[in-house]
């Protein structure tokens, strides 16, 4: 089927996403188009609105090709290469606790409606480090629950991590030719059914995109700091204490070195998060512990927490 | 008559401005999600609705934090939901035989179709069946299933005051 035939089909089907979706996998990855706030709007909207970046991801995620269930298959296998590489730790007091705070968070925050919800649990090992693959599985390890002092300095953690998850950082780091790819192969008619071998190979990079992020290259310096600033966000909006944020990073600070293992190799220096965290919690006055939050806090966490 | 018109135009126009919501059908794209009576973080669930349930927006104002719905499959199912909770993206809701599908039958359905059969293909790649089998018994443990009123507690027992210490 030429470009001329897929554009009359995507016509008659009256799908305007999957035209300027098509439009924009023949023009190249990243381009400059005119196109309005959303792809699903009117032609009138599309054609008026401001120019901006557009690239072949925003576009397969903005028309619905690429959808929370397709993230959630990317973020799934993904987090099975985690769990092979570390192994899940088992404490069922720190994964009822580590979901309580968890879902308080997500809770407060803006997150938008996973496709199976929000799942955290505890990796076996005592690098110090966080995940948060597509799909929202997001996993502490015990070097990092030893790391953290308090439920609000863990729950500094876990809101950096769910601010990943809000921002799709990990989808963002996917090659876009993945998308540009998925994007001309879902045009065609019945492509989920007819091309499924072609999906699925495009649907293996992606993850190994997203495995490659999270395991050895980390997010860009922005990324990273735009987490941080939403963490604090999300603390503060919970109720917790937003200086909590600033409290962890210096310890990582303290601890890490480029050249340890996990955290400290995968992201940036944590000076420049300080100075962005330290922005984001203004003049807010550190909160005195809470005697009952420490409580249960050592409780849940003493399996997971002793050496 | 042309009064009539120009009047029933000038209502449109009026009701357009106003903000006043046009339902439109749409359907849920994610396992399930709850529907509260208020569209505040802390509503109370009256219910929810699973995957590919078609719905009707009664109140789907732009950047809102919940939409109102009403679901078209069962009766007495109205409140509010999280936007991206649904999608006008159509998800096929009957086999070949036009019999209805369940959750279940759907998700059957879609496995090992696109990306989901990424997912199968870079687990058999990678030798991770046994860490697959793990991930699926973590998602299925009642452990990481919160509930409104587990967040409740949580808050309360922890003194985790919204706006202040």
């Amino acid at each position: 089927m030429n470009t001329n035939t897929l554009f009359r089909t995507a016509l008659r089907r009256g799908s305007l996403a999957a035209i300027v979706a098509l439009a924009l996998a023949t023009a190249g990855c990243s381009t400059i188009e005119k196109v309005g706030n959303t792809i699903g709007g009117t032609v009138g909207r599309a054609v008026s609105g401001a120019a901006r970046v557009v690239s072949a991801g925003q576009q397969a995620y903005e028309s619905g090709q690429f959808d929370s269930k397709d993230e959630y298959h990317v973020g799934r296998a993904a987090a099975a290469q985690l769990i092979q590489q570390y192994g899940l730790f088992k404490d069922d007091q720190a994964v009822a606790y580590l979901n309580l705070v968890g879902h308080t968070l997500v809770t407060f925050s803006d997150s938008r409606a996973q496709y199976a919800g929000y799942h955290f649990a505890v990796l076996n090992s005592n690098e110090v480090n966080a995940f948060a693959c597509p799909g929202a599985f997001i996993f502490v390890t015990r070097g990092m629950l030893r790391l953290a002092a308090t439920e609000d300095e863990l729950a500094a953690v876990l809101a950096h991590e769910i601010a990943h998850i809000n921002g799709r950082h990990a989808v963002k780091s996917i090659d876009d030719s993945r998308f540009k790819d998925f994007l001309a192969v879902m045009l065609k008619e019945g492509a989920r059914q007819v091309n499924a071998g072609q999906l699925a190979d495009i649907g293996v990079q992606m993850t190994g995109d997203v495995v490659k992020t999270l395991t050895v290259a980390g997010y860009s310096r922005e990324l990273e700091s735009e987490a941080d600033t939403k963490g604090v966000a999300i603390l503060r909006d919970t109720g917790y204490d937003p200086n909590a944020m600033i409290a962890l990073l210096t310890k990582m600070d303290q601890t890490l070195t480029p050249s340890s293992a996990g955290f400290g190799k995968t992201h940036p220096d944590t000076k420049d998060r300080i100075a962005d965290a330290r922005k984001a919690v203004g003049s807010t006055l550190p909160k005195p512990t809470v005697r009952e939050r420490q409580a249960r806090f050592d409780r849940s966490l003493a399996l997971s927490r002793s050496k | 008559m042309k009064h009539r018109r120009l009047l029933c135009t000038a209502a449109v126009i009026a009701g357009l401005s106003a903000g006043v919501a046009v339902a439109k059908e749409m359907q849920v794209q994610v396992r399930k999600t709850e529907v509260r009576d208020s569209p505040e973080i802390m509503g109370n669930v009256i219910g929810e609705l699973g995957l590919g349930e078609r719905v009707n927006t009664l109140v789907d104002t732009k950047g809102a934090a919940f939409w109102k719905v009403e679901s078209l499959v069962r009766t007495r199912v109205i409140g509010w939901i999280r936007p991206s909770a649904v999608s006008e993206k159509k998800i096929e809701l009957t086999d070949s035989g036009g019999s209805a599908k369940s959750v279940s039958d759907l998700e059957a359905a879609m496995a090992g179709k696109g990306i989901a059969g990424g997912e199968e293909k870079y687990v058999q790649t990678h030798n991770l069946q046994n860490a697959q089998a793990i991930l699926n018994q973590l998602e299925a443990d009642p452990l990481t299933k919160i509930s409104v009123q587990d967040i409740r507690t949580f808050i309360t027992e922890g003194r985790i005051t919204q706006g202040g210490n």
